[in-house]
């Protein structure tokens, strides 16, 4: 049953070319690659320190966290909206739930398949894009291309994470679409121009310096102070997504 | 019939992914491929016979200029070495006191590179010196025209036979 929900929510109508349009905007965006030095060893009188290093270390995706943020936010929500929004499939919740589809199912294939669609189209590009950074590299020795992919990942993420949640919020507790869409936009903007720390202002521009300068496999210690700066959004958003999973539940479908 | 409306969805949907990418990739072209940038100065400072050694790598794209300054007392010298990782290219370059060089790896990729520094074994009391790198480098994006057009040109020919395989529609 789940399944066959999930599969109609992610792959039917016109949705998927949403997940098209994030592709497309990623790839677009990070194609500039950034080269860099590191030191592996240094001898002096009194002091000895060496690392490894991997030449795929050497090379990194120039990525704008903030810019892709600002383009990133109105599509994620519009793909929630077009997702969950009670207005726009007002018909086709009525047939879900006289044909048995529970609530509880509906919500988690519908949240799936945002969360699907979004990370789909960031790893295939995150893939092209490392790919393409250096070719001769890649042909020799593939999976040295990809060294810092995980971290990258674990960025991205934590960026899409709050826009879900927000977004999911938003769309589930405006019953018209045209609120759902704009309100948060507005919210977010508004409070960013207003310098008031907003949503979209304190999570990616302030975990981003601490990947900027640094180039090869991170160190335990900074990723997991990258975690705990993450962390506020990441229970923020869990809260949102938990508070639009009961809005969702309660509501009357007639 | 449905087989064949299934596979012009297939063709539909791979096209428009290959497009999709070949376009992004193309748009690469009009972005700033730059890199590069200027470390502070090294301060090296060092005992008579004393010497500092240190070895690393560096990623540079097709077209780079590397110049290196050195600022040491006239009674300390250096020694540099470059050499491209899986390649024949070598450079080397050794001196005293104040000095600058510049350096133009011939292809883009991973260089390794040693400095040494000696400090003279008659020199009195401790040496100081500097050393600054300036690098400029940066990529002709000519290969993101070729596979940016070669991604977009297969794809519109996914697009083009899955509209062939769609068929006319029967208008009653």
């Amino acid at each position: 049953m789940f399944l066959s929900v999930f599969r109609w929510e992610f792959l039917s109508g016109r949705r998927f070319y949403l997940v098209f349009l994030i592709y497309f905007l990623v790839l677009f965006s990070s194609g500039t690659f950034t080269s860099e030095s590191w030191t592996v060893e240094v001898k002096y009188p009194d002091y000895v320190s060496k690392e490894f290093l991997t030449p795929g270390s050497m090379i990194d995706v120039w990525w704008n966290a903030s810019s892709l943020w600002w383009f990133l936010f109105p599509l994620v929500t519009a793909y929630a909206v077009f997702m969950i929004s009670y207005e726009f499939d007002k018909g086709i919740l009525r047939t879900y739930l006289l044909s048995n589809v529970g609530k509880r199912t509906l919500f988690s294939a519908k949240l799936l398949s945002i969360l699907l669609g979004l990370l789909i189209p960031l790893v295939a590009s995150l893939l092209i894009v490392y790919a393409l950074a250096d070719l001769m590299l890649f042909s020799s020795t593939p999976l040295e291309v990809y060294v810092n992919l995980p971290r990258r990942l674990l960025m991205y993420t934590s960026m899409l994470y709050p826009m879900i949640g927000i977004a999911t919020l938003c769309s589930v507790a405006f019953r018209k679409p045209l609120y759902a869409f704009a309100v948060p936009l507005a919210g977010v903007y508004v409070l960013n121009m207003a310098r008031l720390t907003g949503i979209s202002a304190y999570i990616p521009p302030q975990c981003y310096p601490e990947f900027q300068g640094s180039i090869g496999l991170m160190p335990i210690g900074w990723f997991l102070n990258e975690l705990s700066m993450v962390l506020p959004t990441v229970v923020t958003s869990s809260i949102a997504i938990v508070a639009a999973y009961l809005i969702f539940i309660r509501r009357d479908m007639t | 019939m449905h087989g064949r409306k299934n596979a012009a969805k297939v063709l539909w949907f791979v096209g428009l992914f290959l497009v999709v990418t070949g376009v992004a990739i193309f748009t690469w072209l009009f972005q700033s491929l730059g890199g590069g940038g200027s470390s502070g100065p090294i301060l090296v400072e060092l005992n008579p016979g004393e010497s500092i050694y240190r070895r690393g790598y560096s990623y540079y794209r097709d077209i780079t200029d590397l110049t290196i300054v050195t600022a040491l007392h006239p009674q300390m010298s250096y020694n540099f070495n470059m050499t491209k990782v899986g390649g024949t290219w070598t450079f080397n370059k050794s001196g005293a006191g104040h000095d600058t060089f510049s350096v133009k790896p011939p292809i883009r990729g991973v260089y390794e590179w040693t400095w040494l520094v000696h400090a003279g074994n008659d020199a009195s009391g401790k040496l100081k010196g500097n050393v600054m790198e300036t690098v400029n480098t940066w990529g002709s994006g000519e290969s993101f025209v070729f596979i940016g057009l070669g991604f977009a040109i297969s794809g519109l020919a996914f697009l083009l036979s899955s509209f062939l395989l769609r068929g006319v529609k029967r208008v009653p």
